[in-house]
């Protein structure tokens, strides 16, 4: 799986094409609604962007002909229920917001996968991306890494870090 | 939750995915290095990737010395 995000796609076109243009293209999608909080700069608002995108794919995904797999993420079991209870009879996949739990809920999210990591497998690329993502900031010289020059490294980092990790990959 | 899709496609090669993304080779030849260097336990280079220390820099350290 490449990963892809809106930040990456350059030009002028509006925000909510690009992020349909990008679900078409995909065949999975992982939605983390674990940061739909209350944003503290004025005026206090949450976030709905990830819940409107989450519905955007269930539509795509219910009415186009290819198979879509979504995944829906949180941080704290029983939430979902209350945040959004349309999604009634979905088990999203719990990850207290811990970077280990959560490479565990992908583990058990891809199950089908052909490649099965172990999570100390998944753990050590998790630390050399670390790694690599302070590089990364130094030479590019932002804080961010949710722009699409630092997206495109980091994806590429991660891949050869799978690749020398997992020796499945690269046959 | 739970479709039947069965994920088989073999994951692609760094190059390869950097082609997909149009990320200039050179730059993925210098990415793979810095994660090869990580995965080796090395540490990595104080110098930001690809931007060498000028002649003036150099030329400052010896006359410290």
């Amino acid at each position: 799986l490449t990963p892809r995000a809106t930040i990456e796609i350059p030009g002028g076109a509006r925000r909510l094409d690009r992020i349909l243009g990008l679900i078409r293209e995909c065949r999975h999608s992982f939605h983390d609604l674990s940061r739909v909080e209350i944003d503290r700069r004025h005026p206090p608002t949450p976030r709905f962007n990830m819940p409107f995108e989450l519905g955007l794919t269930v539509a795509l995904a219910m009415t186009r002909g290819r198979r879509h797999n979504w995944y829906v993420f949180e941080a704290k079991s029983r939430r979902l229920n209350k945040s959004l209870s349309d999604l009634d009879g979905t088990d999203p996949y719990i990850h207290g917001g811990e970077p280990r739990r959560l490479l565990l809920a992908l583990t058990n999210a891809l199950v089908r996968s052909r490649h099965q990591p172990t999570i100390a497998q998944l753990e050590q690329i998790y630390a050399e991306l670390r790694r690599a993502a302070r590089a990364l900031k130094r030479e590019l010289q932002t804080e961010s890494l949710f722009e699409a020059r630092p997206f495109h490294d980091l994806v590429v980092a991660a891949t050869r870090s799978a690749q020398n990790t997992l020796g499945t990959l690269s046959r | 939750m739970g479709g039947k899709a069965i994920i088989s496609t073999p994951l692609p090669s760094a190059r390869a995915v950097g082609q997909k993304l149009g990320v200039d080779k050179r730059r993925v030849a210098k990415l793979i290095r810095l994660m090869d260097s990580i995965h080796r336990g090395n540490r990595v280079s104080p110098v930001p990737l690809g931007k060498k220390r000028s002649v003036a820099t150099k030329r400052v350290n010896v006359k410290a010395r």
